[in-house]
């Protein structure tokens, strides 16, 4: 399957700032996260994405479209949620989604009702007749999506999509992303600060600090410690549990109710089941550790400090 | 290539509709009233002064410099308006965006200039109708009229094209070029005048309004040389036709970054 975005050694320059150095990564399917400071070269790479911007040199692919000769048939397959609000005062919210829709080159009445269509999807009542300007943070960035999605892309790229939500919105926001990805077959590549809807929604993530990418990888690849090992949390008569497991493999008490087995544990769950049963204990969970997203992403972006300096 | 045009022609129609929605607000609307009853107010003042000089000149006049003013607001804005709302990526993030949105804009800010001008120019020569009533009114109005016409399309091509050009200080730089090449370069007699879009249309304004016996005269033909219509008109058609071209060019291939990609 074609990789939905593949770049070598892109270098995007303002004048005498270098805004993208050397950039290579390749994004298959599912949904990606494109993680970074600011000021990282988020932005400019989404727009170098959607030919809205020239490299200054490097190639790259979107979709298997050139990103430097085949910039418009990328927008006509690309849906594209900016960050900043990008809504037209004294329009309604259906009249928005319509535009864009004619803007994609839908005809009126089948940019109108492909409109409504969306806005049910993104959940807007019949607030989508009330204008723009009066619009609250949540229903601008419903707003935004549905324009993003109005015309059927293959791959979406949302800048900040849950910046400014509350909890219950940033949800239905990711699920709406997770369903399109998952029920429709789309791609999806999320530029986001909010590392918890990396965590929840992303399939893979990218990460760039001064313009460089400096990490790409799957999220299992992100979750896997380089010291893999086992926690358990248990009720009961912790140290006789310790000392029995510690017979077999590395083990150590972390508090009163939790353990923690060192190595690859692969397949050892029903020894700690019998163990805890053998000691009167009784095991409430179970969980790999794993790395945290925000530590990576910190380490990640110390690293390109350290190379820069 | 059919579906790009169709696809165009949606962008346009769409661009068009919304555009007029979004302009038929109250601060327009006062600025349409503004601009297009300040001749006739000039043309009443005249016409009750002692003698009533002749009015036709301070129409001409008046209704240009209110084409002149309409486009300055509505047409220098078309790229600067959506980099300041923040709406250009993502009118330019659909395929058809930039010329679409441009070429929408374009014909919506023709048609409010053209309908301000026209009814500038209609009022005025009513109320010197009213006033002083010459009987060669609608001569009069015809020759302003298709004067006005042209100049609103091509002043509306040029403030586009600065406007794409200079899109941090668009309208500065309408100002600035107005001040130039309409009012300093416009009155050097010569060929320089085909830069400008007030010198050929002074041209054919005359060229409508004075006697034929006059525009055959040596000494007129010295300082207006020869009466020639279709010179003129190809020079300011030319005029409109290249600097929309080249807007066109510009906001197609022109990458407008925001402040904090510099």
């Amino acid at each position: 399957m074609t990789p939905t975005i593949e770049l070598r050694d892109v270098t995007k320059d303002y004048r005498t700032h270098r805004a993208l150095d050397r950039v290579s990564m390749t994004i298959g399917d599912g949904v990606t996260g494109l993680l970074g400071p600011n000021g990282a070269g988020k932005s400019t790479m989404i727009k170098v994405l959607l030919g809205l911007v020239a490299t200054t040199s490097g190639e790259g692919k979107v979709l298997g479209l050139d990103i430097r000769s085949q910039g418009r048939a990328i927008r006509g397959k690309v849906g594209y949620m900016p960050e900043d609000d990008a809504y037209i005062p004294g329009m309604s919210g259906v009249e928005m989604v319509r535009f864009t829709a004619a803007l994609n080159g839908l005809p009126t009445v089948e940019g109108l009702r492909r409109a409504h269509e969306i806005l049910d999807f993104c959940g807007m009542g019949q607030e989508r007749y009330r204008d723009v300007d009066t619009y609250s943070t949540g229903m601008r960035q419903k707003l935004k999506f549905a324009q993003a999605i109005v015309h059927d892309p293959d791959l979406l790229i949302l800048d900040e999509p849950t910046s400014g939500l509350d909890p219950e919105e940033r949800v239905a926001m990711l699920n709406r992303v997770r369903s399109l990805v998952r029920s429709h077959g789309k791609r999806a590549v999320i530029s986001t600060h909010i590392l918890p809807d990396v965590r929840q929604v992303c399939d893979s993530v990218v990460i760039i600090a001064a313009g460089k990418v400096t990490l790409e990888a799957s999220m299992a690849e992100v979750d896997r410690p380089e010291e893999p090992g086992l926690y358990v949390r248990t009720i009961g008569p912790i140290d006789a549990i310790l000392e029995r497991l510690a017979r077999s493999t590395p083990a150590k008490r972390i508090d009163d109710r939790l353990l923690f087995l060192a190595g690859d544990q692969d397949g050892r769950e029903g020894e700690i089941w019998q163990a805890a049963a053998a000691c009167g204990a009784v095991v409430e969970a179970i969980y790999p550790r794993r790395n945290s997203l925000e530590a990576v992403f910190m380490n990640a972006v110390r690293e390109s400090h350290h190379a820069d300096s | 290539m059919a579906n790009r045009i169709e696809m165009l022609k949606h962008g346009i129609r769409a661009t068009i509709r919304y555009e007029i929605a979004r302009s038929l607000n109250l601060g327009r609307g006062a600025a349409f009233l503004v601009l297009a009853l300040f001749p006739p107010a000039i043309t009443a003042i005249i016409c009750r002064l002692p003698g009533a000089p002749p009015t036709m000149i301070p129409i001409g006049v008046t209704s240009l410099v209110v084409c002149v003013l309409a486009n300055l607001v509505w047409s220098t804005s078309a790229v600067s308006g959506e980099l300041e709302g923040k709406t250009w990526a993502y009118l330019a993030a659909r395929p058809g965006g930039r010329i679409a949105s441009m070429i929408g804009k374009y014909i919506v800010s023709v048609g409010w200039t053209a309908l301000v001008t026209l009814s500038a120019l209609t009022i005025s020569i009513a109320v010197q109708a009213l006033l002083v009533p010459t009987g060669d009114e609608l001569r009069l109005w015809l020759i302003f009229a298709s004067c006005g016409l042209i100049a609103c399309f091509a002043y509306a091509s040029i403030y586009t094209l600065l406007g794409t050009i200079f899109h941090r200080r668009a309208m500065v730089a309408a100002v600035v070029h107005t001040g130039v090449f309409e009012l300093m370069i416009g009155w050097i007699p010569g060929i320089i005048q085909y830069a400008t879009v007030r010198g050929p249309l002074v041209h054919l304004a005359v060229i409508g309004l004075v006697d034929k016996e006059v525009l055959e005269d040596p000494n007129f033909t010295l300082v207006f040389g020869e009466p020639n219509v279709i010179g003129h008109l190809i020079s300011v058609v030319c005029l409109t036709i290249v600097a929309l071209l080249a807007s066109l060019w510009l906001i197609r291939t022109r990458e407008y970054a925001t402040t904090q990609e510099v």
